[in-house]
């Protein structure tokens, strides 16, 4: 009787880890590649790599995460919460540091908001997975919503450089110089996958002035 | 070659003058009188050359080692103001403004451009346009579309324009110039709101304008994007409280599906609207996929409002091949106005997306008319 027991037991917990498997095998493989380094901000440059996966029946649309997936892959322990405001979870790339991991970029949305500070906001998230779609670490690495907050990253092999800019303006309007805060974050990823902060730089003042061409605010100081 | 003979019976006190013209020689009475180029011409064993504006006109004339001969300058109507002539030898040839020939003889006054002529006092053909049906909106005897400042026309068929005052373009026409670089595009403003953009030879796309960017609204805060839709629609004169046309089914996660049957009836509201020169409101859903379904509609799909703001038919022969409609969306103001706003019609559906931090998909699900 026993052995009965623990063989239905395996045989579910080996039909429940194939499933998984399969679930996670689907959703990594939606994600895009980029080849590194990636270099730079600017507006369509980083829409290409953010939307990389684009969705073939919709058109050159981006993919959106499967709910399921968002809960099993990406919410999870707390680290986000669907329930609170965030509405669409979109495949963005997949970064080629190690053939030991995953490493992917996953773009979240809010849908507007209350203030400047929330509305729209986009965050990127840096998630690593072992083979079998284990979570290994995770970070959000930035925030954009064209008012009050933009971000520039780079990606090389090495390193992972974050530039934040907040928009400080009590109101923000486009074409005149606003006041801001902005600092810089650099990541490492270890041999094991996982996302460590390295350093991050002393919030500095700054103005920063809208770009018609790039579609974005730049310092200008 | 032509030759121009003499009437047979003309009096005995008449000089009679023979012209013959072969190629670009000019002989008279048998001689060599003078040879055309392309940048001056030959007469008495000199070569001068001509100094040309942007339209072609001939300003000043110079001989082979450099001295101004003829200075002559115009009204934009092609009248000459002012000449002056430093040569006593010198016969100036009759080439003057955008280097046609003045035919004066007899009190003619002609210019002669080869598909049409022109009169020397007025911009203004003697002849109709041959491609008058290509251009309905100008007069067929209007020189230059009425702007002889900046454009000329080299043969009568078409008109072009020196852009940087160092090449000159041809935009329109059937054929290429020797001389002239094929400006890629050029728009021609029909009215306020309607503009036709020419690609070389032809018109490639029609744009409809129903709202400009100085009219734009965001939403902020708490204010919605639908009270924002509302303004811009009322910073044009029109609402969204006339009829409300839904264009799309829901399926039972409020996710946009197929079209309603009066789904081209919207679609034509919007067209409608823009072909008026006026902005119309409409509902979308986020697509295909989301976390949590908005239902501020009650239709159980319409997540957000925007304003489509202008459409753009691309032309093929005269036919509408495809139509993009360039949309506002209050949502983030940074991005509201982003050229790369755009929906289409799929299927009897608008779909499209906002291009803005990250890129939305959105498809159309309720037009709201105006009530003005």
């Amino acid at each position: 009787m026993k052995t009965k027991i623990l063989f239905i037991i395996l045989c579910a917990f080996t039909f429940i880890c194939k499933a998984q498997n399969k679930d996670f095998s689907q959703f990594i493989n939606n994600f895009g590649t980029v080849e590194l380094p990636v270099l730079g901000s600017e507006y369509d440059k980083w829409n290409m790599i953010l939307n990389q996966s684009f969705d073939k029946v919709q058109g050159r649309m981006p993919k959106s995460i499967p709910e399921k997936y968002v809960t099993t892959f990406i919410c999870t322990g707390g680290f986000c919460n669907p329930n609170r405001g965030y509405y669409r979870y979109d495949y963005c790339v997949k970064i080629s540091i190690s053939t030991n991991f995953y490493t992917v970029l996953i773009s979240e949305l809010k849908d507007e908001g209350d203030s400047d500070w929330d509305f729209d906001l986009a965050e990127t998230l840096l998630i690593t997975y072992t083979k079998s779609g284990k979570m290994l670490s995770r970070k959000s690495l930035s925030k954009d919503n064209g008012e009050r907050w933009q971000s520039s990253i780079s990606l090389t092999k090495d390193k992972i450089i974050v530039q934040q800019i907040k928009n400080t303006a009590s109101k923000v309007s486009l074409e005149k110089i606003m006041p801001c805060e902005v600092w810089t974050t650099e990541y490492q990823i270890s041999n094991t996958g996982i996302i460590e902060v390295k350093n991050v730089s002393t919030k500095e003042n700054g103005k920063i002035k809208w770009d018609d061409k790039i579609l974005k605010y730049e310092l200008v100081n | 070659m032509g030759t121009i003979t003499p009437l047979s019976s003309a009096p005995s006190d008449y000089t009679v003058l023979t012209t013959d013209y072969v190629g670009n020689m000019i002989y008279e009475n048998g001689a060599l009188k003078e040879i055309l180029l392309p940048e001056g011409y030959y007469q008495n064993g000199t070569f001068y050359y001509y100094l040309k504006d942007h339209l072609g006109d001939n300003r000043v004339t110079i001989n082979s080692s450099g001295t101004v001969v003829e200075k002559s300058h115009y009204y934009p109507s092609g009248t000459r103001f002012f000449t002056e002539s430093t040569s006593n030898t010198l016969k100036p040839l009759p080439y003057r403004y955008n280097g046609k020939e003045l035919e004066a003889m007899n009190g003619l006054n002609q210019m002669d451009y080869g598909a049409r002529r022109r009169f020397a006092g007025l911009p203004i053909w003697t002849s109709v346009d041959p491609l008058a049906e290509k251009y309905y909106s100008i007069s067929p005897y209007a020189y230059c579309a009425g702007n002889p400042i900046n454009r000329f026309d080299p043969d009568g068929m078409d008109w072009y324009t020196s852009t940087d005052g160092k090449t000159t373009y041809w935009q329109e026409g059937n054929k290429k110039v020797d001389g002239y670089t094929n400006s890629e595009t050029y728009t021609q403003h029909v009215d306020d709101h309607t503009s036709i953009t020419y690609t070389q030879n032809d018109a490639t796309s029609i744009t409809f304008t129903g709202i400009d960017k100085s009219d734009y609204v965001s939403q902020t805060g708490k204010t919605g994007c639908k009270v924002a839709s509302d303004k811009m629609l009322a910073n044009d004169g029109v609402n969204s409280n006339g009829k409300k046309i839904d264009v799309v089914n829901a399926d039972a996660n409020g996710v946009a599906t197929t079209p309603t049957k009066s789904a081209n009836k919207g679609i034509k509201a919007v067209d409608n609207a823009l072909e008026n020169g006026k902005p119309i409101e409409v509902g979308v859903d986020y697509s295909p996929e989301q976390l949590h379904n908005k239902k501020p509609n009650g239709d159980g799909m319409t997540d957000h409002f925007v304003v489509v703001s202008s459409k753009t038919e691309t032309l093929d022969n005269g036919q509408v091949t495809s139509t993009n409609y360039n949309f506002f969306d209050p949502r983030q103001k940074a991005y509201g106005t982003n050229s790369l706003n755009i929906l289409t019609r799929q299927n009897d559906m608008l779909k499209g997306a906002f291009h803005g931090t990250r890129i939305i998909p959105y498809t159309v699900t309720t037009v709201r008319t105006s009530s003005r």
